[in-house]
C-alpha cells in the first residue's frame, strides 16, 4: 500500500509540476535585478532594490518533449473532443520527458557597494522534477505488443526531483572597463528528493507470446516516506529537520565588452550538491530475481484443478518484491546550467543578442538557442522579444517587459508567452517569470549603453 | 522623463496584450467533459497455456485405477480390490468348561495337630472340550479359572493346585488357597492365567486335556478330628479362553472365505468409446497365514455388466484349488490364480464382479500337525492390469472452465474484438489423434457457439510407436484465425467446455493397428492468443 502511495505521490508530482529553468528573453533585460540569476556578473540598472517578499520573482517552467495538446486532442464538428492515442503515440520519440520547475523568492535585495561592486542576496524556494519515459510504454498501451513479437520493449522510467531552499549571496565586480565577473554562493536546505539511480524495465514477447518482464531498479528518496505515512509537515517546529539535508551551490559568470557594440557573456549556474540525510529511504528491485515469464496457465495445473491462475499471479507478484531500506545518506547534484551570450548594440537603445543554453539534470541533457531583441524606452519601460528553439520545440516566441514606476518595478518575462496565445495547443514548452520589485536610484551610467550609441539617445 | 500620454499608451498596450492573451484561450479545449470518447485499436499477444501433459495427469480422474509402468516402459492401468477374512480362525472352537472332582482324606486323625498334615495328594484331568481340532499346544493370552472348594470337616487347611503342563516362562503354574475355621464351608476363588503355554498332550488321548495336581494339608490346630470318610470337593469353571496360537490337527471342515459382490464401474466409466486392448491381465491373489492344507472352491465366479448380462470368469488353475500353506507359524503362503478370459471380461465392460470362495481345511487328510494364530487371516485380492496397448476411437475427454471476459468491459469501457489468432504448437508423443474443439455456453449452460468452425480442425496427429518406443511424434504447429462472431460469443460466454476427441493411430486404409502408450511420452502444449481489439472508453 505504501509503495502505491509513493508511486501516486511521485506521479502526481510529475503531472502537476515539471520544471526546467532556461531563460533566453531575460538575458537582455538588465533593468530587472533577477537577470543576475542567469549570470551573476550582470549588474542591475538600479543602485539598489528590494524584492517584495513572495512576489518579487515567481518563476514557472514546464516542458514536455513528447507531445502537445493538438497531438492528442481533436475537435469534432459537434464541438466534442476526441482523444487520439494513435497520433499521440506516433509523436513520441524513443525517449521523452516532462520537466517541471518552479521558483519563488521569499526575500531578495541588492545594492551597489561601490562603483565596481554590486552585492545581492536571495532566499528562494526551488522545485524541479524531471520524468523520462520511453515511447514503448505508450506503444504497448495504444498498439499492443503484437508488433513486438520476438522483440524487447523498453519500459524504463526515470524520475529525478527535488525541492529545496536556496540562500544566496552574490557579487559582481567590474574588473576594468571591459571585464565584469560575478559569483553567487549558495547554502542549500533540501526538503524532498527522489533520485532514480536505475529503473530499467523490459518486456520481451516470444514467438508464442510468452511475456518476460524484467526489472532492475534502485530509487533513493528523502522526505517521501514520511509524506506517504502522513508525517510530512513544514512548520516552524518541523523545518529544522530539513536543514539536515544541507548543501552548497555556486554560480559564476562574466561579461566582456569586446568593442563598443559587441559584448559577450558566459555563466555556469548551480555548481553544487545537496547531501540528503533526512528520512532517507531506498526502493530496490534486484535484477537477479526480478524477472518473470508469463507463459499462461500450466496445463497440468489446469487439469489438476488447482487454482492455477491465482498461483500464477502470486508468482508474478513475488517476482517483483520491492525491497525497502531506511537510513543512510546520499548526494545529488544540482541541475547544472550554462549560458553563453553574445549581444550586439543597435541604434535607439536597441540591443540584439544570441543565447546558448544547456542544462543537465539527472540523466537528461537539454540545450537550446535563442535570439533576443531588447529596446529601452527611457528609464521607465523596456521591452524584449525572443525566438528560441530547443529539442522538439521550434515555435517559441517570447516577450518581456519591465515597467518602472519608482519605486515600483513590475515585470513579466516569458520565452513562449507571445506564442502561447497564438498556438497554445501546439506548444510543448512554456515559462514565465514575473514579479514586483522596489527599485531605487536609477544608475544612468549603468543604464547607458556602453558605446557611442548612447549619444544617439 | 516620460509624459502622461506615453504612460497611458504603455498601459493601454499592456492591457490590450493581456486581453488578447486571455481571448485566445479557449476554455472548452480543456473541458474534459467535452471528451466524447477515447478509442484505439491495440493488438495484444499473450500466451495463455503451456506445459506438458501425460496420461498420469489424468490418474485422479480414473476411478479406482492406478497408472503403472511395466519394465518395458509400457503404461498400464492397475486395479485391485482386497478382501480379508478371519473366518478360518474359528475352525477350532474354545468353549467354557466345567468339571467336578472329589477326594477322600487319606488319614484318620483325632487330637491336637502340631504340624501340617497332608490329607489329599491327587491329580485331576480336565478336558478342554475343544471342537474342530485335536490340539496339542496352545499359547494362551488369557484363561479364566473359577475354583469352588469345600471339605466335610470343619478344619483349617491349605490347598495347592499345580498345573504341570501350564508353563509360565517354563515354570508350571501353581496356586495355593488357605481355609480357616471361620471361613464358610464352601469357598470360591477366581483366578486368571495370562501369557502361558499349555501342553495338552499328557493324557490319553494326547490332546485337548490338561492335568491339575491337588494337595490338601491340614493346618496345625487343637481338637482336630478327620476320618477317611471325610472328603474334599472341587468344581473348576474354565472360561474366557483367549489364545495367541494353537497347534494340533485341525479336523476337516469348510468355511466361507469370501462372498463378494464387487461393484466395479472402472470399465464402463473409464473406457467409454470403442476400443480393443491387448494383454489385459486379471488374477486373484490368495494369501493366508493358516498352517493347514486348504482347498479353495470358487462356488460363484462371474462378471456382470450394466445390461444385466453375466459372463463366467475362467481361472487357472480351475476350481477347486489346493493352495499353498505356511509351514512356520508367523509366515504366510501365497497363490496366484489367473483369469484366463481377461480380455473377454474387459470387452464385456463389467460393472460388477461376484465371487464366493469357500475354503476346505484338511480335506481328505486324517492327520497332521497344523497351526493358526488368533491374528491369522486369509486375503483375497482381485487384480486387473490393462496395458495401454490396442486401439480405440470415439473417446471423449472434456472439461468445463468458467470464463468471464464480460468483466473486461466495464461501465464506459467497450472492448470489441475484431480478430483473433490462436497460435498453437502441440507435440504429441501418444499414438492417438487428438481433435480439440471448445464450446461456449451462457450462464444457463445453453450452447452459444463453438470456438472453431467445422472446417477449422485443431487436429494433433498421433505419434508413431512400435514395441520399442516412440518413433515419431505428432505435431500441430499453426495459427488458427477465429471468426469475429465466435469471438463475440467468447466474450459473451460464461462457461467453455473444452472437448478432446481421441482416436488411436489410423492407417490410410482406415484400419487401426494396435499401438502402445509409453511412460516417456507426453503432450506438450504452447498456446498463445493474438487479438486485435477496438477499445472505446466513454468518460
Amino acid at each position: 500500500m505504501k509503495r502505491y502511495l509513493l508511486l501516486s505521490i511521485i506521479s502526481a508530482t510529475v503531472v502537476f509540476s515539471a520544471y526546467a529553468q532556461q531563460e533566453f528573453t531575460l538575458h537582455l533585460m538588465q533593468t530587472i535585478p533577477q537577470s543576475a540569476y542567469n549570470n551573476p556578473a550582470y549588474v542591475p540598472t538600479f543602485n539598489s532594490y528590494i524584492g517584495l517578499p513572495g512576489i518579487s520573482s515567481i518563476y514557472t517552467s514546464e516542458y514536455n518533449s513528447g507531445f502537445s495538446y493538438n497531438d492528442v486532442f481533436t475537435r469534432r464538428e459537434d464541438d466534442s473532443l476526441v482523444v487520439n492515442l494513435e497520433a499521440l503515440n506516433n509523436k513520441l520519440k524513443s525517449r521523452n520527458y516532462f520537466i517541471n520547475q518552479q521558483e519563488i523568492d521569499v526575500l531578495s535585495f541588492g545594492f551597489r557597494l561601490n562603483p565596481k561592486m554590486y552585492l545581492n542576496f536571495n532566499l528562494t524556494g526551488k522545485n524541479i522534477e524531471a520524468f523520462e519515459y520511453p515511447n514503448d510504454i505508450m506503444a504497448l498501451f495504444v498498439n499492443g505488443n503484437s508488433d513486438f513479437i520476438g522483440k524487447t520493449m523498453n519500459l524504463s522510467l526515470s524520475l529525478d526531483g527535488m525541492g529545496y531552499f536556496e540562500t544566496g549571496v552574490g557579487m559582481s565586480y567590474k574588473v576594468n572597463d571591459k571585464l565584469t565577473v560575478g559569483a553567487r554562493f549558495k547554502y542549500l536546505s533540501g526538503i524532498i528528493n527522489a533520485r532514480t539511480n536505475q529503473a530499467d524495465f523490459e518486456l520481451f514477447t516470444d514467438e508464442f507470446y510468452a511475456l518476460t518482464i524484467s526489472g532492475d531498479m534502485q530509487i533513493e528518496t528523502s522526505g517521501i516516506d514520511e509524506m506517504s505515512n502522513g508525517d510530512y509537515a513544514i512548520g516552524v517546529k518541523d523545518i529544522s529537520k530539513y536543514f539536515k539535508n544541507s548543501g552548497f551551490g555556486l554560480d559564476i559568470g562574466g561579461t566582456y565588452q569586446i568593442n563598443d557594440k559587441f559584448r559577450v557573456g558566459a555563466s555556469i549556474s548551480d555548481i553544487g550538491f545537496i547531501n540528503w540525510k533526512n528520512d532517507v529511504t531506498s526502493y530496490t528491485l534486484e535484477k537477479e530475481v526480478s524477472e518473470f515469464t508469463w507463459e499462461g496457465i500450466d496445463i497440468q495445473e489446469l487439469i489438476t484443478k488447482s487454482d492455477a491462475l491465482d498461483n500464477l499471479l502470486d508468482s508474478l507478484e513475488n517476482s517483483f518484491e520491492i525491497v525497502e531500506a531506511h537510513g543512510g545518506q546520499y548526494k545529488t547534484a544540482l541541475p547544472l546550467r550554462t549560458y553563453v551570450t553574445g549581444r550586439y548594440l543597435l541604434p535607439r537603445n536597441t540591443e540584439v543578442g544570441m543565447v546558448f543554453f544547456s542544462e543537465k539534470y539527472g540523466k537528461i541533457w537539454q540545450t537550446g538557442i535563442g535570439l533576443v531583441g531588447n529596446k529601452q524606452f527611457g528609464k521607465h519601460f523596456d521591452f524584449s522579444l525572443s525566438y528560441s528553439f530547443r529539442k522538439n520545440t521550434y515555435n517559441n516566441l517570447g516577450a518581456g517587459f519591465s515597467l518602472r514606476l519608482p519605486p515600483f518595478q513590475i515585470y513579466a518575462v516569458s520565452d513562449n508567452l507571445l506564442g502561447a496565445p497564438l498556438y497554445l495547443n501546439n506548444i510543448k514548452y512554456i515559462n514565465l517569470r514575473m514579479g514586483i520589485n522596489l527599485v531605487f536610484n536609477w544608475n544612468k551610467k549603468q543604464a547607458a549603453l556602453p558605446n557611442s550609441l548612447t549619444n544617439l539617445r | 522623463m516620460i509624459g502622461y500620454r506615453s504612460k497611458y499608451t504603455i498601459f493601454f498596450v499592456l492591457i490590450l496584450s493581456m486581453v488578447g492573451v486571455v481571448a485566445c484561450f479557449n476554455e472548452d479545449d480543456y473541458n474534459l467533459d467535452k471528451i466524447a470518447a477515447i478509442e484505439w485499436d491495440p493488438s495484444y499477444a499473450i500466451k495463455f497455456l503451456h506445459g506438458e501433459l501425460s496420461i498420469n495427469d489424468f490418474e485422479k480422474d480414473l476411478k479406482d485405477f492406478d497408472i503403472r509402468t511395466d519394465p518395458d516402459g509400457l503404461l498400464y492401468f492397475y486395479y485391485e480390490s482386497y478382501n480379508e477374512s478371519d473366518s478360518l480362525t474359528g475352525i477350532v472352537e474354545f468353549s467354557d468348561v466345567s468339571a467336578n472332582a472329589s477326594f477322600n482324606s487319606m488319614v484318620n486323625f483325632v487330637g491336637s495337630l502340631n504340624e501340617e498334615l497332608l490329607v489329599v495328594d491327587d491329580t485331576f484331568v480336565i478336558d478342554l472340550g475343544l471342537s474342530g481340532g485335536q490340539i496339542d499346544s496352545v499359547f494362551y493370552e488369557m484363561l479364566g479359572l473359577d475354583i469352588i472348594f469345600g471339605c466335610t470337616a470343619n478344619l483349617g487347611y491349605e490347598l495347592t493346585f499345580t498345573f504341570p503342563t501350564f508353563l509360565e516362562e517354563g515354570v508350571p503354574i501353581t496356586r495355593t488357597y488357605t481355609r480357616t475355621t471361620n471361613d464358610p464351608i464352601a469357598n470360591q476363588r477366581l483366578d486368571q492365567f495370562t501369557g502361558f503355554l499349555a501342553d495338552l498332550t499328557q493324557d490319553d488321548p494326547p490332546y485337548n486335556h490338561f492335568p491339575i495336581a491337588i494337595q490338601a494339608k491340614l493346618l496345625p490346630a487343637s481338637n482336630v478330628t478327620i476320618t477317611q470318610a471325610d472328603f474334599f470337593e472341587f468344581k473348576f469353571d474354565i472360561s474366557n479362553q483367549d489364545f495367541n496360537w494353537i497347534v494340533g490337527y485341525f479336523e476337516p471342515q469348510s468355511r466361507g472365505l469370501s462372498d463378494e459382490d464387487l461393484s466395479i464401474d472402472i470399465f464402463d466409466r473409464n473406457f467409454e468409446g470403442e476400443y480393443g486392448l491387448e494383454g489385459t491381465k486379471m488374477s486373484f491373489e490368495i494369501e493366508h497365514d493358516f498352517g493347514v492344507p486348504i482347498r479353495l472352491a470358487f462356488n460363484t465366479l462371474q462378471a456382470s455388466n450394466s445390461e444385466g448380462a453375466v459372463l463366467p470368469i475362467e481361472i487357472d488353475p480351475v476350481s477347486p484349488i489346493d493352495i499353498n500353506y505356511p509351514t512356520v507359524l508367523g509366515t504366510s503362503a501365497r497363490d496366484l490364480i489367473t483369469v484366463t478370459n481377461a480380455s473377454d471380461i474387459f470387452n464385456f465392460k463389467p460393472d460388477g464382479f461376484q465371487y464366493q470362495v469357500e475354503a476346505f481345511v484338511n480335506e481328505g487328510i486324517g492327520d497332521g500337525r497344523n497351526f493358526l494364530a488368533d491374528t491369522s487371516k486369509a486375503r483375497v485380492k482381485f487384480i486387473a492390469e490393462i496395458p495401454l496397448w490396442g486401439y480405440a476411437s470415439g473417446i471423449v475427454l472434456q472439461d468445463t472452465v468458467q470464463i468471464d471476459l464480460q468483466g473486461l468491459s466495464e461501465d464506459g469501457v467497450e472492448i470489441d474484438p475484431k480478430a483473433a489468432y490462436l497460435k498453437t504448437l502441440i507435440t504429441n508423443g501418444y499414438p492417438v489423434d487428438i481433435a480439440v474443439q471448445a464450446v461456449m455456453l451462457d450462464e444457463n449452460f445453453l450452447i452459444i457457439d463453438s470456438l472453431l468452425r467445422k472446417d477449422q480442425t485443431l487436429l494433433v496427429k498421433a505419434a508413431l510407436t512400435n514395441d520399442t518406443g516412440i518413433q515419431e511424434e505428432g505435431v500441430f504447429d499453426g495459427e488458427i484465425e477465429l471468426e469475429e462472431q465466435k469471438l463475440d460469443a467468447l466474450f459473451d460466454a460464461t462457461y467453455m467446455i473444452v472437448i478432446g476427441r481421441l482416436r488411436t493411430f489410423t492407417n490410410t486404409d482406415g484400419s487401426q493397428p494396435n499401438v502402445k502408450f509409453f511412460e516417456q511420452a507426453n503432450v506438450s502444449v504452447d498456446m498463445g492468443l493474438r487479438t486485435d481489439l477496438n477499445i472505446k472508453v466513454k468518460p
